[in-house]
C-alpha cells in the first residue's frame, strides 16, 4: 500500500490576505520578515478572493524530474521534496517544471526555495499554520490513520450496497478494522444490515461473526453473547452498529438496560436522524423543523401547513451521559482524527463497562444533498455547532477539545 | 559563447532498404505525437527528437531538459500502452539563466505572427526589462531580465491557450502575482 503524508490545507473562504503566515514563514527560514522571500505565497484581493502558492510535494513531481543535478528528491517518507543546497547549480529549471509556482527563486540568497513543512525545525511542523488568526491554514496529519489502517485486514466483504455518496461503508470498515477480527457484531434493523453486513443467499457480509437481532433487543442479545463469551473463557469486543431509531425509540429500553447494568459492550450508534432505509420516516433524534416522509414541509391540509417535526431531537449521547456509561462520545467522519481518538476509548472502556459512541452521518438519500458533498454537510454540521463533538468519562465529565462543557456559576447569596 | 544543439544522426545513415526504410530522420530524429518513430516499437525522445513544436505543425528539435523528461515520459507511457497517455502538446522554448550579474526568463516563442502585439518596459534605475507577446489576448511569448515571474506558471498560461485580456494591465504591471493568481484559479 502507497503512504500518506502529513499536509498544508487551505481554507481561501476564511482568509482575509493579512499575510501573517508569510511573515511567520519568512522569520523562520530567512530570518527576515520580508514576505517576498516567504515559502507560503498568499495570492489574490479581497474583491477577487485570496489563493495560495505552495508546494504541493507532488507524488509525480515535475521539479525532481527536470532537475540536472539531483538537488531535489522526495523523500519517500516524509513526503517532502528536499532541496539540497550542496548539489544545486541554480540553474533554475526546476521553476520552469513547476506549474504551481511550488518553487521559486529567493533573491534575497539568489537560490531557489520551497516549503519543507518545517520538518527539521524543533516543533517539527509548519510554522505558518499556527500563524495564521483566521484557521484558514490547517496542518492535516489524518495521514497516521491511512498509514496505520491500511495495513490491517478489512473486516467486511467487498461490493457493500450502500446508498452513493454515503459515508457509512468508510465508518464500517474502519471501525471494524481497529476492534479487529476478535469481534462479535450485532446489526440491528437499519442502513448497516441493508449495506449487507448480514449477508446474502446464507453468506455473512463481514468475516467476524455477526448476527441480526431485532430493532427492540438488540443491547440485550450483546449483553447475553458477552456474558456467554466471557464465561467459557474467551476475551471479545462485543460490537453494535445501529441506526439512531433503533437505539433511542424502538430499542432503547434494551439499550438503557444494558447501560445501566453496565454491561461489557461497545454500542456505536450511526445518526442519520431517521429511519433512512425504510423510507425516510422521523425517529426521536430527527431534529425540529426536518422535512421526513412522515413530517412533511410544505402547504399541508386544512389550514395548517405542514411544518416538518414539531419537536426537538432527542440528545440520544446526553441521555446515554444520564447512566454513567464508562464512556460516552459524539463524532463525525468529517473528523477523522478525532474518530480514530474516541474509538480507541471506547475499545478501551467496552472491557471496563459500557462504552457508547455516538456518530453523526448524513443521509445522501434522505436529506437529499448530492451525493459528493456527504464529508463537507457532515463537517459544516460540527462547525456551526448544529452537532456537537464531545466525550464523557466519569473522570471528565463533559469535555470538548479536552476543556470541561460544564461552567459552574457560584452565585452570591 | 555557442548556441544550440545538433544531434549525431551519422549511425543511421546507410541503414537497409526495402520494406523497413529505417528511422526517418532529419536534423534528428522524427517522432509522432507519442514519440514514436516510422519504425514500429522504436521511440525516441529528448535532445536526439524532433517532435511537433507547439507553434508550428513543422517539427523542431527543441533540445531542453523539461521538454526532455515531458517527452520521456510520453514516450515510456506509450510503450507500456498506458490508457492515460496524452499525445505531445508540442514543443515550447524555455530558458532560465545568468548572466553578467542578471537573470533572464523566457518563455514562448518570439517570432510576432500578424495581428500579434509586442508590449516592453524598461525600468533604467532597476534595470529590470519585460516583455510580452500576444495575440488575440492570449501569450504566445514572454522574457524578463531581473524580472522575476514563474517560468511554469507562464508556460501553462501559453499551453492552455488561457485569455488574459480582463487582466492584461494588472499582469505586465506583475507578472508573478497575477500568474499565480490565474494559476490557482484555473489549474490547481
Amino acid at each position: 500500500m502507497g503512504r500518506g503524508y502529513n499536509t498544508i490545507a487551505f481554507d481561501a473562504a476564511k482568509c482575509d490576505g493579512c499575510g501573517d503566515c508569510m511573515t511567520a514563514c519568512a522569520t523562520v527560514k530567512t530570518g527576515t520578515d520580508d514576505k517576498a522571500r516567504s515559502r507560503i505565497q498568499i495570492v489574490g484581493s479581497e474583491s477577487d478572493g485570496f489563493e495560495l502558492a505552495l508546494c504541493r510535494q507532488c507524488g509525480d513531481p515535475k521539479c525532481v524530474t527536470v532537475c540536472p543535478a539531483a538537488a531535489l528528491t522526495k523523500n519517500y517518507d516524509t513526503g517532502v521534496i528536499e532541496w539540497n543546497a550542496a548539489k544545486c547549480v541554480d540553474c533554475l529549471l526546476c521553476t520552469i517544471g513547476c506549474t504551481y509556482a511550488g518553487i521559486a527563486l529567493d533573491a534575497g540568497v539568489g537560490h531557489v526555495a520551497k516549503c519543507d513543512m518545517c520538518y527539521a525545525s524543533p516543533a517539527g511542523a509548519p510554522a505558518c499554520v499556527p500563524a495564521c488568526p483566521h484557521d484558514a491554514l490547517t496542518y492535516i496529519t489524518t495521514s497516521r490513520i491511512y498509514n496505520e489502517v491500511g495495513d490491517w485486514e478489512d473486516l467486511f466483504a467487498p461490493g457493500l450496497a450502500g446508498c452513493q455518496g454515503c459515508n457509512t461503508e468508510l465508518l464500517m470498515r474502519h471501525t471494524l478494522r481497529r476492534v479487529g477480527p476478535d469481534t462479535v457484531l450485532a446489526t440491528p434493523p437499519g442502513c448497516v444490515p441493508g449495506m449487507g453486513s448480514v449477508g446474502f443467499n446464507g453468506t455473512t457480509g463481514t468475516k467476524i461473526p455477526v448476527f441480526h437481532p431485532l430493532l427492540t433487543n438488540t443491547a440485550a442479545m450483546l449483553a447475553g453473547i458477552k456474558r456467554q463469551y466471557k464465561r467459557v473463557g474467551r476475551e471479545i469486543t462485543a460490537l453494535a452498529i445501529a441506526g439512531d431509531g433503533g437505539a433511542s425509540d424502538v430499542g432503547f429500553q434494551s439499550l438503557s438496560g444494558a447501560a445501566e447494568r453496565n454491561e461489557q459492550i461497545l454500542f456505536m450508534v450511526v445518526d442519520n436522524e431517521g429511519y433512512m432505509n425504510t423510507g425516510m420516516q422521523r425517529s426521536s433524534c430527527t431534529p425540529y423543523g426536518a422535512w421526513t416522509s412522515t413530517t412533511p414541509v410544505g402547504k399541508g391540509s386544512g389550514g395548517m401547513p405542514a411544518q416538518g417535526k414539531t419537536q426537538d431531537a432527542k440528545n440520544l449521547p446526553l441521555i446515554m451521559v444520564n447512566h454513567r456509561c464508562e464512556y460516552v462520545a459524539t463524532a463525525s467522519t468529517a473528523y477523522m482524527e478525532d474518530l480514530y481518538d474516541k474509538l480507541d476509548k471506547a475499545i478501551q472502556a467496552s472491557k471496563r463497562g459500557f462504552a457508547y459512541l455516538h456518530v453523526y452521518s448524513p443521509c445522501t438519500t434522505g436529506w437529499r444533498f448530492p451525493t459528493d458533498q456527504n464529508m463537507e454537510v457532515a463537517r459544516k454540521a460540527v462547525e456551526t455547532n448544529f452537532v456537537m463533538l464531545w466525550e464523557y468519562t466519569r473522570a471528565t465529565a463533559c469535555t470538548s477539545r479536552g476543556r470541561s462543557m460544564i461552567r459552574c456559576r457560584s452565585r452570591s447569596i | 559563447m555557442a548556441t544550440g544543439i545538433k544531434p549525431n544522426m551519422a549511425y543511421l545513415e546507410g541503414q537497409v532498404s526495402g520494406p523497413d526504410k529505417g528511422v526517418e530522420h532529419d536534423r534528428g530524429i522524427l517522432v509522432s505525437d507519442t514519440m514514436q518513430t516510422s519504425v514500429a516499437n522504436v521511440w525516441a525522445a529528448g535532445d536526439c527528437a524532433q517532435a511537433k513544436g507547439f507553434f508550428t505543425e513543422a517539427r523542431v528539435i527543441n533540445s531542453i531538459l523539461p521538454d526532455a523528461t515531458e517527452q520521456g515520459r510520453i514516450a515510456g507511457m506509450a510503450m507500456a500502452g498506458d490508457p492515460g497517455l496524452k499525445k505531445y502538446p508540442g514543443g515550447m522554448s524555455l530558458n532560465t539563466y545568468h548572466f553578467f550579474g542578471r537573470h533572464a526568463i523566457s518563455v514562448g516563442s518570439s517570432a510576432v505572427p500578424e495581428g500579434a502585439e509586442v508590449v516592453t518596459r524598461f525600468d533604467e534605475a532597476s534595470g529590470r526589462y519585460l516583455k510580452a507577446i500576444f495575440l488575440g489576448g492570449r501569450l504566445l511569448g514572454i522574457y524578463g531580465v531581473n524580472e522575476f515571474f514563474d517560468a511554469g506558471v507562464m508556460c501553462q498560461l501559453i499551453l492552455r491557450r488561457v485569455d488574459l485580456s480582463a487582466v492584461r494591465e494588472r499582469f505586465l504591471a506583475n507578472p508573478m502575482a497575477v500568474g499565480r493568481e490565474l494559476m490557482s484559479k484555473l489549474w490547481r
